[in-house]
């Protein structure tokens, strides 16, 4: 036990430098490049040598470092939390359509207002902005109370499963519909939003978005004893006394206010929330989520430090969106993660 | 010793809620007790219902009709938290997590007694150990349940509904996916924690020498019959393995407690001997659709001769004589003839 607590500490602290370390570089880096002691003269509120740097930093690099921060540890959580609850390895946070209804209320905004009433709502700046991210918002807590609605209805686990893939498919399904009959430029609008993106979030957004996402944190924390418990079965957890239905119905709404809140504003950020887990876990070879939750958090958060730090690679000039560096980050990882599963399943 | 009943139904039904209009009664009328100490064997055929009666003595699903008292107190009255500290489960499924280790799985059952975190104290973890040793996993603590056998994994699990403290436990076909001395060595762990840890411990299985040989108390239940309880002995001289388990062409052998096979029997051979061979030669000779007799008659005869190196002596009709050095090469012999 004693060698086991040896190595989780050392984890935290790896996790804790690197994200200390990401945190510097995703605010030095970049088409401009900060020196090091400018960026500590911003962030204590003094002025740097050269004033374009007090702007990139406070107007653009900080807000997208704290996005990058919050959505890589509320995915993450949201990721463990449905790895747990449906005891499947390849579940994610999006994987009950949350993040597909964030995008059918985006599409509605963009491609079918354009279409119908002939407004193009993507040339409109930030209020336009703003519209999108209160439709993805709307979108994706519809399909979460329609979640929950059945949630309530079933019991069993795999069939809520089932029904929420398919909730998400008959919603990605509307969108293609809509995208076929939209023009050229509302369609790209949506490519775009679909592709995710940390950058677009102003501390307006943030005022938002921090909360939100700190109460949903806050929120997972408590639901540790339940997660632990949940790791051995439905039957099992119910017989050591947990209220099956209330947990559930608990993590399916505080992984659903964390996904909704990050997909509104940031895009459907794909893989993060599924390979985070497996990565911690790697890490940290434990499934008391005493230890998982804290470590998937500060893991989730560097993981998207560093995709970020990458889209933002002198070359790419912010150009990469952060769906194609997590996604080429994160696919080897669900595919050494199966490999990984079938070896097992063949020793024993 | 007067032994407390820690689990009493009176006249309950058991069975599905399918919506709230009807209803589907699997079996009624069910009268059974459970003591302290004791070790009860619920027996039945494969779809007999024995997990909807264990689901339903468990409090996973609702009981239809009568009352069901755990430690004197109806069940439905406990609350969930508490009933976790009277009634513990295992059930068949295997339980295949990466990245745990027998004392976290262990460590789950103090669930009930651990604070809003699930913190284990160190009293907890004293427990734990002494109860990963009880069940025979000792240095196992530490062990990932992905490198253990099926059996040992069933043994974990049983000392987490050790740790749960529990008066009564529950097992739902614990052995189901076990091989068979896998099987023996749980029932017997359970049988010896029954006595020493002075529990009630209810199993359901279809595996009928198991719980002839090891069971306090046996449960018979059948589709569509009557649930019928006793020690396993009475059971056998009221005829109860035979009515409730035969088939057409098995048959249930009060006299040896083991089903055997009816073949149809067309010759008459006559055996002659003593001790383990003989059994067996007329166990082979059974099997082959032989009928043996000690009585003499018009008939070959075998005669098991232990003292010239465990050889059996075949006296054919005819007068002929073979000396045969197994009893495959007897079969043989009988056969050609």
């Amino acid at each position: 036990m004693e060698d086991y607590r040896y190595k989780w500490i050392l984890g935290f602290v790896l996790l804790l430098a690197a994200m200390l370390a990401l945190f510097m570089l995703n605010i030095g880096l970049g088409s401009v490049s900060i020196p090091l002691e400018d960026i500590f003269n911003v962030l204590s509120g003094e002025q740097a040598s050269r004033t374009a740097y007090n702007s990139i930093i406070l107007k653009s690099r900080l807000p997208q470092t704290i996005t990058a921060i919050l959505a890589g540890a509320g995915l993450a959580v949201g990721g463990l939390q449905m790895q747990t609850l449906f005891r499947n390895p390849l579940a994610g946070p999006s994987i009950l359509g949350i993040s597909s209804g964030a995008g059918l209320g985006v599409a509605l905004v963009l491609l079918f207002a354009g279409n119908i009433l002939g407004v193009s709502i993507s040339g409109y700046g930030l209020i336009g902005h703003m519209t999108v991210v209160g439709a993805a918002f709307v979108g994706a807590f519809f399909i979460l109370l329609l979640i929950v609605f059945f949630a309530r209805a079933l019991r069993d686990n795999t069939i809520l499963l089932i029904v929420g893939i398919m909730v998400g498919y008959a919603a990605s399904a509307i969108i293609g519909v809509m995208k076929f009959y939209s023009p050229k430029e509302d369609v790209h609008a949506y490519v775009i939003w679909g592709l995710g993106s940390f950058s677009n979030v102003t501390w307006e957004h943030l005022m938002i978005l921090i909360p939100v996402v700190v109460i949903g944190l806050i929120f997972s924390l408590l639901l540790i004893k339940p997660l632990n418990v949940l790791i051995l079965g439905e039957n099992y957890a119910e017989n050591l006394g947990i209220n099956i239905k209330k947990t559930r119905l608990a993590i399916l709404l505080c992984t659903g206010i964390l996904t909704a809140a990050i997909t509104a504003f940031c895009g459907p950020i794909a893989f993060l929330g599924l390979a985070v887990p497996h990565l911690t876990k790697g890490l940290f070879r434990t499934t008391n989520q005493k230890v998982l939750l804290p470590a998937v958090i500060f893991a989730g958060s560097v993981l998207a430090l560093f995709c970020n730090l990458i889209a933002r690679m002198p070359g790419f000039e912010g150009a990469l969106p952060i769906n194609v560096v997590t996604g080429l980050i994160g696919a080897p990882i669900v595919i050494s993660v199966i490999i990984k599963r079938r070896k097992l399943n063949m020793n024993g | 010793m007067d032994k407390a009943i820690l689990l009493q139904s009176d006249d309950l039904a058991v069975g599905y809620h399918r919506n709230t209009a009807k209803e589907l009664v699997l079996h009624k009328n069910i009268n059974v007790q459970l003591h302290q100490g004791e070790f009860a064997c619920l027996l039945g055929p494969n779809g007999a219902g024995k997990s909807t009666l264990i689901k339903t003595l468990s409090g996973f699903i609702p009981k239809i009709k009568g009352t069901i008292k755990v430690d004197g107190r109806e069940l439905h009255s406990y609350k969930r938290n508490q009933l976790a500290k009277v009634v513990s489960v295992v059930l068949t499924e295997r339980l295949l997590v990466s990245n745990m280790t027998v004392f976290d799985l262990v460590a789950l059952g103090r669930t009930p007694y651990t604070d809003f975190f699930g913190t284990v104290s160190k009293k907890d973890k004293l427990k734990v150990l002494q109860a990963i040793d009880d069940v025979g996993l000792h240095g196992f603590a530490n062990r990932q349940l992905v490198c253990m056998s099926d059996g040992e994994r069933q043994k974990a699990m049983i000392a987490k509904a050790l740790v749960q403290d529990t008066s009564l436990i529950i097992l739902d076909e614990p052995t189901a996916f076990l091989d068979l001395p896998s099987k023996i060595e749980i029932v017997q762990l359970l049988k010896k924690l029954a006595r020493e840890k002075n529990k009630g411990i209810l199993l359901s299985t279809h595996d009928l020498d198991l719980a002839l040989q090891l069971a306090d108390k046996i449960w018979l239940l059948a589709q569509g019959r009557q649930l019928e309880d006793g020690i396993p002995e009475d059971l056998v001289l009221a005829d109860g393995f035979r009515r409730f388990f035969e088939k057409e062409g098995i048959l249930f052998d009060n006299e040896r407690g083991a089903f055997k096979v009816e073949q149809e029997q067309l010759k008459t051979i006559r055996v002659v001997g003593k001790g383990i061979e003989y059994k067996w030669l007329s166990h082979a000779l059974n099997r082959k659709g032989y009928q043996t007799t000690e009585a003499e008659g018009d008939y070959p005869h075998i005669e098991v001769d232990k003292t010239n190196n465990k050889a059996y002596i075949l006296h054919q009709t005819d007068g002929s004589m073979h000396a045969l050095r197994t009893i495959e090469d007897l079969l043989q012999q009988i056969t050609l003839d």
